[in-house]
């Protein structure tokens, strides 16, 4: 199941939500905040973890149908640090997450199955131009294609003359949109 | 405290997050943050906090996983000052 997070970094290191015990709480457990309380980098570890626990969380809304839910601390983050990876798990559900980490952005998302994931920078970015990119993934010319969201906002890929439904995931933040794809039946 | 002078000072809380301005100009119980406001998930723990703060209450966790509509958070408000 696809799930992806952008976060950019030039919107939220400012914020300091580390230094944030009310916000850290709420959003983090126990153990969590003792790993990144003993990180080098505290602040972009948070926004590390949290972009992971956000791409699990769609990946888990989309596989079980679930409403949406402000819900960050049912999903505990198991840190790789050295491999920009994590296990998230909730309600028994594991979740692997990789992420992208780079001077601008973060970009998390799942990777059980092989995943095509690029990330854009939003001002020169429409819904046209993220069709035609979508279609050169899936070998469709992109007006061929439509985004659909069912009632609780999850993406899919519809076609022109075809019943059939590619899901993927989408997100924005600040200055940066960020697309998964996974590399299925196309 | 009547639902109108919750919904006006809900409106001042969530206003510097809100990444889709239009959507204020309608705010009502059926307004809902993420997709009407466009406010971002992290900075929707920031709004909780917030109207904590305004309203001096507490909301516990499973509070907070309903809060994402003005409505959600209007019962949530009425209901844990009725309980104070």
């Amino acid at each position: 199941m696809i799930g992806n997070d952008i976060i950019d970094l030039k919107v939220s290191l400012p914020e300091r939500k580390s230094e944030n015990s009310r916000f850290m709480d709420k959003v983090f457990s126990k153990k969590e905040r003792s790993f990144i309380e003993n990180s080098e980098d505290g602040e972009m570890i948070l926004w590390l973890m949290w972009s992971m626990k956000e791409a699990a969380y769609k990946a888990h809304q989309r596989n079980f149908g679930l409403s949406r839910a402000l819900n960050p601390l049912s999903f505990s983050c198991a840190l790789n640090l050295s491999e920009r990876s994590a296990t998230v798990l909730c309600d028994r559900h594991i979740y692997s997450i990789v992420s992208e980490v780079k001077s601008q952005y973060i970009h998390s998302y799942t990777c059980r199955e092989a995943v095509f994931q690029k990330v854009f920078v939003k001002p020169g970015m429409n819904k046209e131009h993220l069709l035609e990119e979508i279609g050169a993934v899936v070998n469709l010319h992109g007006t061929a294609l439509h985004i659909e969201k069912d009632s609780e906002g999850i993406p899919s890929l519809s076609f022109h003359n075809s019943t059939k439904k590619l899901p993927f995931s989408l997100s924005h933040h600040g200055n940066f949109t960020a697309l998964a794809i996974p590399l299925i039946n196309c | 405290m009547s639902e109108k002078d919750i919904i006006d000072r809900l409106k001042k809380i969530v206003e510097p997050y809100v990444q889709r301005m239009e959507g204020l100009k309608n705010f009502q119980e059926e307004t809902d943050f993420l997709k009407d406001l466009q406010i971002n998930s992290a900075n929707l723990v920031d709004v909780v906090l917030d109207v904590e703060d305004e309203f001096d209450i507490e909301i516990d966790n499973d509070s907070m996983e309903g809060m994402l509509t003005v409505g959600d958070a209007k019962s949530i408000i009425q209901r844990k000052i009725s309980g104070r």
